[in-house]
């Protein structure tokens, strides 16, 4: 029941790759073929069409306070695990785990407090 | 002629290498599972294990075998995905999802950022080392020893019912709400020792002004 669902969903995610892997397969097997033009020059070949134009290359080390995000990130990743079990079944489940998962929240929305207080949030 | 920004010329290799793999490698695979399950030889949870276990093995040589560490590290991710999807394949749903969310989604952006804020050089890390035959014996060595032991092993036929995502929040919720709210205050803990740590070599806003935003 459960690996068929989600069956369903990898043939929806195989369809959805396809959108962004075909049109560049295609593009280059034309290329290939000497049937697609090449005329290539800077701003074709820039990372964006609009936007702020990039400087140097990705390969770049980046600053080290990126690195605050990152923790940040992965600390609110595992707080989703916890939540998961309560978010699709919330409807079957006593009110006490309305308040329990509000108390879990409650506590990590401390420390986002905490982080903001501390300017951790903050680009400097 | 005007010449060629180095990133899109990486780009079009990328794009070349990933679809010379793609006909090469996973097209055949992907043709004899289709053949195999069109033949009535293989169900289609069978052809979808065999396709992951693929994704999973190349994730894994990729992870070892490729030079550039960058390379290697979303190679690892394409692994990590793949076991994801044999959880789902076992019914184990809650399982898949934390080690989407752990695995692919926290390890995979710490060792990224690792590897982005520490790189000295401009170039990517090249990976390779003197030490690979020796690696390649232990690897080995381990993985005859991992598989001896799947031979060896005697898998009880039971056909136990995956336990449901909903079973988990009832257990979570109703049985155990104190370590529930313990592991929020571990990730707490977690969260404020990380801003401490990491913010404790500027702790006035001010005096960091003057220091230069770098990429």
């Amino acid at each position: 029941m459960i690996p068929e669902q989600f069956g369903r969903v990898g043939v929806l995610m195989l369809f959805a790759l396809s959108f962004p892997a075909l049109p560049l397969i295609v593009s280059q097997l034309f290329y290939r073929l000497r049937i697609r033009p090449e005329h290539p020059d800077p701003v074709k070949n820039a990372t964006y069409e609009c936007g702020v134009e990039s400087e140097g290359s990705a390969w770049g080390q980046f600053n080290a306070r990126y690195y605050l995000f990152a923790l940040g990130f992965v600390i609110f990743d595992v707080e989703v695990v916890f939540l998961y079990p309560w978010a699709v079944n919330h409807a079957g489940l006593a009110l006490g785990a309305l308040v329990k998962a509000a108390v879990f929240i409650g506590v990590l929305a401390f420390g986002l407090a905490y982080a903001w207080r501390r300017g951790a949030l903050e680009w400097r | 002629m005007l010449n060629r920004l180095p990133i899109p010329a990486q780009f079009d290799r990328i794009i070349v290498v990933g679809a010379t793999i793609a006909v090469l490698g996973a097209l055949p695979i992907a043709a004899v599972l289709i053949a195999l399950l069109l033949l009535d030889e293989l169900t289609a949870p069978e052809v979808v294990f065999w396709a992951v276990a693929a994704l999973i093995v190349a994730g894994a040589l990729g992870t070892v075998l490729l030079p550039n560490i960058v390379h290697a590290a979303v190679s690892l991710v394409a692994t990590l995905l793949g076991v994801a999807g044999i959880y789902l394949l076992l019914g184990s749903e809650f399982l898949a999802l934390v080690q989407l969310l752990v695995y692919g989604g926290g390890v995979t952006i710490l060792l990224l950022f690792g590897l982005m804020l520490t790189r000295a050089a401009d170039d990517p890390v090249i990976a390779d080392g003197a030490q690979k035959p020796f690696a390649f014996g232990v690897a080995a060595l381990i993985g005859g020893i991992f598989v001896a032991a799947v031979l060896d092993a005697n898998w009880s036929q039971t056909d136990a019912a995956a336990i449901g995502i909903r079973d988990i929040g009832q257990r979570l919720f109703r049985d155990y709400g104190v370590p529930f709210e313990i592991a929020s205050l571990v990730l707490l803990v977690a969260l404020i020792g990380a801003i401490a740590i990491a913010r404790s070599d500027q702790p006035e806003p001010e005096a960091a002004e003057a220091e230069e935003v770098t990429t």
